[in-house]
């Protein structure tokens, strides 16, 4: 089973980050913190979202370094969790890039 | 013992009943995998029948054929009998019946679910077919968007068949996920590593994960969309505090992930046909493998590329637009995959690579209509238009229906033994291939011109008349067609001669048992050392027939069968299933009821019929197991293994656990939903919120914790070799205390018709109940089960399956707890 939950694993995360970070704008937007009225969100909302990304990013290279360094009982999973952790890691970068690039609730 | 003997006793012990009444008490995979494909075909016909109505009705302006009403009802069932009733049983049917047979062994994990999973999508299935016929059919559209679909707007029953019956079908969906996952990882041939596995259960383990984690979703959906319908719980009304984008979400979470829970097992059967077409072995498993996890996760992080039109914050499209980029890459790989192994072999032009054929071309134009609905300006230029059914059926139908045609070719040697001797099937397949494009490029066209879907008319001088009319011309052809591939079929079945073993020279097992298999599939296990064992081991179909494999000596009249471990394929433990019984489709009648009694509003039945299912499904437990224990059981000349009831990760523990993934996704959707309502519905802050109160939150949390610790306790009093009695009782009494509480959170919650609020906390705190409740029921049978015997320091199979319940029952009724008492103090 191990070696099915490392296959699993690192899209997993990903999927978990994106979700969290999807829900993390929608909060921010709902609770004012991210609305132009306070100064204060307005500077700290995106921070604190591209914050998020750069863990999720560490989280990912993380994955790879342990993947690296454990070894599953087949070759063959050692492969497929490997591919799948770079995916993963290209996922997290790509999809959550918006972060960087945009702010706001509109 | 000679190969002939061998089989007349093995199929003395495996046979379902002679005659129809074999069909009623049947648990073999093979009669019910058959009985499956059987009625997703049926239903097949009859959303074909519907689209013709459909194309009928579009061929001239101003037809009189179908009034507005009518046409909402055809392609409301149109599309939901193609995608509930025909797709996923279709799969699932293909999936029961080749799984064992791919995997060399014997049946699947658990044959009586399987047979209770085929009777619910019966039962489902016939309550849509008879609103259908009473012409109360659902109109609504597939996805049921409320308010269009709420009391108000469509106070009918028409939704309600809806509603209530795809959930029941969607019952019968996740008992096949949570079967064929289970055999996938452990009901294997001896020796057959997870990297050995065809390529074909890889997909089917995938999809089956998908539909655990997808069909949830829909399911809670359903029921707050009929808990608002039958009670006028304010779940998606927004004068409430409810919102009508919850129904969206909750059901692009499931409709996203559906496109590739029909794309991938498909998928599956090209890379299984495609390499014995080409005479050579799939190029690059282990990509392939990881291509079909990628685009399964992708496909969950897609959904709200649905829901662009509705003023979704402009970060938000752009996220889900990057996600939905990044599918091209494990398609293409996928692609890449099969084009490679076309050039590295040298493909044939039989029947089943002519639908892959088809599939490619198919396939490649929906993938760049895709591309182009996926642009965000040309979506908004097209949305809601006949584009988008244009390239909705480019993808089903290039996706799925070549690629199963396909599939049918190819192992309809292996269902009857039989070969086919007249080109009935390239005529139809050309039939198909032209009927189908006609169609579809015309409605292309149309939807370009301004065509909306769902019309039921339009003006003559819109320009539109003779793109529909050949629109619906090649219907007809398409039609005809696809009634060739019956009647072929059919031929095949009844009329044509004996064929060869093995006709296409493949090499995985399923050709190395008899054909038509017998009802045990394997004389004996054969021992797997590569992917494809019977390419070069040529005379292994005769040593397994003589009983050189696992498990070749009968032992009494039981039907037995092995597991493996799941990485490894070592041989694990020995499993022995029930035999033929009626009990499957009791209990899915009698779950019938329960649902019948909600459809028909009799709702003092509904409690009747649960106790009911209780009863019954304490009946099915109850019947497994052994009073004694016992030595280790001959496998093999110098193996002996355990039995599965003396070890704590039996197969029922398997199966709990994933069917505890699927339940744990719901939960996550629902409080998914409680976050939604509560950040962004207009309606909110409710009123009032709930009174936190203390003691309740302590005796709740605290008994929760304690019902854990106590199963635990009895799990060590059993190993111990004392009576597990005591700890289970005080489980169960603590399980009972949070149940108290949870009753009491119920009666302080403020108006649940009032406020979408008081609504969530009733349906989170009657989720917590009802799982509390199931945790006390299995402890009590626990405890019963320790009085008669059935538990010992050996056979602990039993307490580990309760302790997993009580757990999740605890951990799920502490955050029902907790999160009911959290807004109050929060604000
Ligand atoms: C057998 C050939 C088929 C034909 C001729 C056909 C024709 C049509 C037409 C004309 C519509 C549009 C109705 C409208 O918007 O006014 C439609 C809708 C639809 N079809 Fe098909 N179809 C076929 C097969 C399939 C298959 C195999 C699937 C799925 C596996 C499918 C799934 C759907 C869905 C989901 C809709 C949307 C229903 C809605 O708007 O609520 N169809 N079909
Ligand atoms: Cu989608």
């Amino acid at each position: 089973m191990s070696d099915v939950i490392r296959i699993l694993f690192a899209p997993l995360i990903w999927l978990a980050a994106f979700s969290l970070i999807y829900g993390l704008h929608g909060l921010g937007c709902a609770s004012d913190m991210a609305k132009s009225e306070t100064t204060i969100g307005d500077n700290i909302w995106p921070v604190v979202l591209i914050l998020a990304w750069l863990i999720a990013i560490g989280i990912q290279i993380v994955v790879i370094i342990g993947f690296r360094q454990t070894k599953p009982h087949l070759a063959f999973t050692g492969q497929v969790s490997g591919i799948l952790a770079w995916t993963a890691l290209v996922a997290t970068v790509w999809s959550l890039f918006p972060v960087m690039v945009m702010t706001g609730c509109t | 013992m000679n190969a002939l003997k061998l089989h007349r006793k093995l199929d003395a012990i495996w046979s379902s009943e002679p005659g129809w009444r074999g069909w009623f008490s049947t648990v073999n995979h093979s009669d019910l995998g058959r009985m499956f494909l059987g009625t997703a075909f049926f239903y097949f016909a009859i959303g074909g029948i519907l689209a013709m109505l459909i194309r009928a009705q579009l061929a001239t302006p101003h037809s009189a054929f179908a009034g507005e009403e009518v046409y909402a009802q055809l392609f409301t069932m149109h599309g939901t009998i193609m995608m509930f009733l025909f797709a996923i049983p279709a799969i699932e049917g293909l999936a029961v019946y080749m799984i064992p047979k791919l995997l060399g062994t014997r049946d699947l994990a658990y044959p009586r679910l399987t047979a209770y999973g085929y009777w619910c999508y019966v039962f489902g299935g016939a309550m849509l077919l008879f609103s259908l016929a009473a012409g109360i059919a659902p109109n609504g559209g597939w996805f049921m968007y409320p308010p269009l679909t709420g009391p108000i707007h469509s106070p009918g029953i028409n939704t309600d068949f809806w509603l209530i019956g795809i959930t029941f079908v969607e019952i019968s969906a996740i008992c096949a996920a949570v079967e064929l996952t289970v055999s996938i990882l452990k009901f294997r041939a001896p020796g057959m590593s997870l990297d050995k596995m065809p390529i074909f259960a890889w997909y089917i383990l995938v999809t089956s994960l998908m539909i655990l984690t997808g069909f949830p979703p829909l399911i809670l959906g359903s029921i707050l969309l009929e808990l608002e319908r039958a009670f006028g719980l304010p779940f998606f009304q927004a004068d409430l505090g409810g919102d009508s984008l919850l129904w969206q979400h909750l059901f692009w979470l499931f409709g996203h992930p559906e496109v590739y829970i029909i794309f991938l097992p498909a998928a599956g059967i090209i890379s299984t046909v495609l390499p014995v077409m080409a005479r050579t072995t799939l190029l690059g498993y282990g990509w392939v493998v990881a291509a079909a996890v990628a685009l399964a996760f992708l496909s969950f992080g897609l959904w709200v590329h649905h829901m662009f039109t509705t003023g979704i914050p402009h970060m938000g499209v752009a996220f889900f637009s990057a996600a939905s980029t990044l599918v091209a890459v494990p398609t293409a790989v996928q692609v890449f995959a099969w084009i490679g192994t076309m050039w590295k072999g040298r493909p044939e032009l039989h029947l089943p690579m002519l639908h892959i054929l088809g599939f490619f071309i198919t396939f490649v134009i929906g993938g760049l209509t895709g591309v182009m609905v996926a642009i965000v300006p040309f979506d908004w230029q097209v949305h809601d238009t006949a584009f988008v059914t244009a390239h909705l059926h480019y993808v089903l139908f290039g996706g799925f229906v070549f690629p199963l045609l396909a599939g049918l070719y190819y192992w309809l040697p292996l269902f009857t033994g039989r070969q086919r001797f007249f080109k009935l099937g390239e005529i139809a397949f050309a039939l198909v291939f032209i009927g189908f494009h006609g169609t579809f490029l015309a409605m292309h066209w149309v939807g370009l011109l301004g065509q909306r879907r769902r019309i039921y008319t339009y003006d003559a001088d819109a320009g539109w008349t003779t793109i529909n009319f050949l629109s619906s011309l090649s219907s007809f052809i398409l039609a005809i067609g696809l009634a060739l591939v019956l009647i072929d079929i059919l031929m095949h079945m009844f009329a044509t001669v004996r064929g060869k073993r093995n006709p296409w020279g493949a090499g995985t097992l399923e050709w190395a048992a008899m054909s038509p298999p017998p009802s045990y599939n394997f004389a004996s296990l054969p021992v797997v050392r590569t992917r494809d064992p019977f390419r070069t081991d040529t005379d292994l179909a005769e040593r397994i027939a003589k009983g050189e494999g696992y498990l070749a000596k009968p032992n009494g009249n039981l039907r037995e069968t092995l597991t493996v471990d799941v990485a490894s394929g070592k041989p694990d433990y020995v499993v022995r299933y029930s035999a033929n019984t009626r009990l499957p489709i009791t209990l899915s009648a009698v779950t019938g009821l329960f649902f019948l009694s909600l459809l028909l509003k009799i709702y003092w039945f509904t409690p009747v019929a649960v106790i009911a299912i209780a009863i019954v499904t304490w009946r099915w437990v109850w019947s497994s197991g052994s009073r004694n224990d016992s030595g280790l059981v001959s496998v093999a000349a110098n193996t002996k293994l355990a039995l599965a009831e003396t070890v704590e990760a039996s197969p029922g523990w398997w199966g709990s656990t994933f069917l505890l993934v699927a339940n744990a996704t719901f939960f996550g959707s629902l409080i998914f939903g409680y976050a939604f309502l509560w950040t962004i519905a207009p309606g909110w802050p409710p009123p009032q919120w709930l009174e936190p109160w203390a003691p309740e939150l302590l005796a709740g949390t605290g008994s929760a914790i304690a019902a854990s610790a106590f199963i635990r306790m009895a799990m060590r009093q059993n190993r111990n070799g004392q009576s597990p009695q005591s700890g289970c009782l005080l489980a169960f009494a603590a399980t009972i205390m949070t149940a108290v509480s949870l009753c009491s959170l119920m009666l302080r919650i403020p108006d649940p018709t009032g406020h979408a609020y008081g609504a969530t906390l009733l349906f989170i705190s009657g989720y917590g109940l009802f799982h509390t409740l199931l945790s006390a029921l299995m402890l009590a049978f626990l405890s019963a089960r320790i009085s008669a015997g059935f538990v010992s320091p050996q056979r602990k199979a039993a307490p580990a399956i309760v302790r997993l319940w009580t757990d999740y029952g605890a951990a799920t009724a502490t955050v029902c707890l907790v999160i009911s008492h959290l807004p109050a103090w929060l604000t």
